[in-house]
């Protein structure tokens, strides 16, 4: 069979089948799912990281985990859920192992008057913000994760947690006011200023 | 910044992040690192299962070593244990046989040579050869397998029994009491 039949035939099969596949170690299954959902999965990592670089090998080291970890996906949780759940704890760990040895000691501040124009989404003004402030907002405010669930994976109190989320917050409206982001992007809000959860 | 102004942003902030886009496309390929991890995960771990297969060889074959070795030195402490008590019970023997000449040499001497004027150096020989080859007993009782120590230790028996016997052929007094003659 060639590869590229191979390939075809797999486009084809389920996410099921291709998650039994490559549990039995089918390397064509499993870039199937890779092309599946690592959009998904870099963006969760680009958002948490924080930095391009780190993000793409965050993504990297997910799917690698993933391939070692697949063999005990028993099927009892959505896929996408268990994977999210293995991508955080992954691109928390790439940001703990790549965080310098000074910014374990001192705060990282930022600063506003900084940030350029070229912004024009949240992703861009989310970049700007300090490292646990950032991880905390994209983990209540975007993955849809309670304070104490955000406390548990980062090992910090859930006060801290709803803490920086209000610092997130603050720092978030103060960029948006600063560049007048409103005004150039975004129309009224709709949603009454409920964040709503998109957590898997 | 006014409360109506504050309420304004946050319910834009709100609407941003609703309007998130749940995706966001690598600006690279990523897979190509990933499929080289893949294989070098699967090299690394052929590499360990045959890292630990030699390892487990290696455990394996020092226990048996170890095992050898310590059965060997076992058996060569206990030989020389079991040759010691033999050679100790031999020499308790040849203690006692000498003993016994000694003493049968007392018995059948015929004259009190100890009174003689002669009697003594070789009395000092004699008491002096006997507290060597009571040392070298002793030595030899630590020690059974010290060849040197029992050609001494014999040298010293033979030299009192020739002692005591050149003792006999000196001019003698007669002996005043229980005399054989």
């Amino acid at each position: 069979m060639t590869a590229t039949k191979q390939v075809m035939e797999l486009a084809q099969l389920q996410e099921p089948e291709l998650i039994a596949k490559a549990k039995q170690g089918d390397k064509h299954a499993f870039k199937q799912l890779y092309q599946i959902h690592h959009q998904r999965v870099y963006a969760l990592c680009l958002r948490i990281t924080g930095q391009v670089a780190l993000a793409e090998e965050a993504t990297q080291d997910c799917f690698v985990r993933l391939w070692q970890k697949l063999p005990l996906f028993r099927g009892e949780s959505q896929f996408t859920t268990w994977l999210h759940s293995l991508s955080v704890n992954q691109a928390l760990s790439s940001v703990k192992k790549h965080r310098s040895f000074w910014a374990r000691f001192v705060s990282q501040e930022v600063d506003i008057d900084s940030v350029s124009d070229e912004y024009e989404d949240l992703d861009k003004i989310l970049l700007k913000l300090p490292e646990r402030a950032r991880i905390v907002f994209v983990l209540h405010a975007l993955e849809g994760y309670k304070h104490e669930e955000v406390a548990s994976l980062m090992g910090i109190s859930a006060g801290t947690s709803k803490a920086q989320y209000h610092r997130a917050q603050k720092l978030l409206q103060q960029l948006m006011s600063q560049h007048s982001l409103t005004n150039k992007n975004i129309g009224p809000a709709d949603n009454g200023g409920q964040y709503e959860s998109c957590k898997h | 910044m006014s409360h109506a102004n504050i309420n304004n942003l946050d319910s834009q902030l709100a609407k941003l992040v609703k309007q998130a886009p749940k995706e966001i496309a690598p600006e690279q390929d990523l897979w190509l690192g990933i499929e080289r991890q893949l294989d070098k995960s699967e090299f690394q771990q052929t590499n360990s299962k045959r890292s630990q297969q030699w390892r487990r060889l290696a455990v394996a074959s020092i226990l048996l070593l170890t095992g050898v070795l310590g059965s060997n030195i076992w058996q060569s402490s206990m030989l020389p244990t079991t040759e010691g008590s033999a050679l100790l019970t031999t020499l308790a023997d040849i203690r006692l046989q000498h003993q016994q000449q000694v003493e049968q040499l007392s018995v059948q001497q015929h004259v009190n040579w100890q009174t003689s004027q002669f009697s003594d150096p070789l009395e000092e020989g004699i008491k002096q050869l006997r507290q060597a080859a009571e040392q070298i007993y002793q030595a030899l009782q630590q020690s059974p397998n010290d060849k040197e120590l029992w050609q001494l230790w014999l040298w010293t028996q033979a030299k009192e029994i020739e002692l005591l016997q050149q003792g006999q052929s000196l001019p003698v007094t007669p002996l005043s009491q229980g005399a054989l003659i």
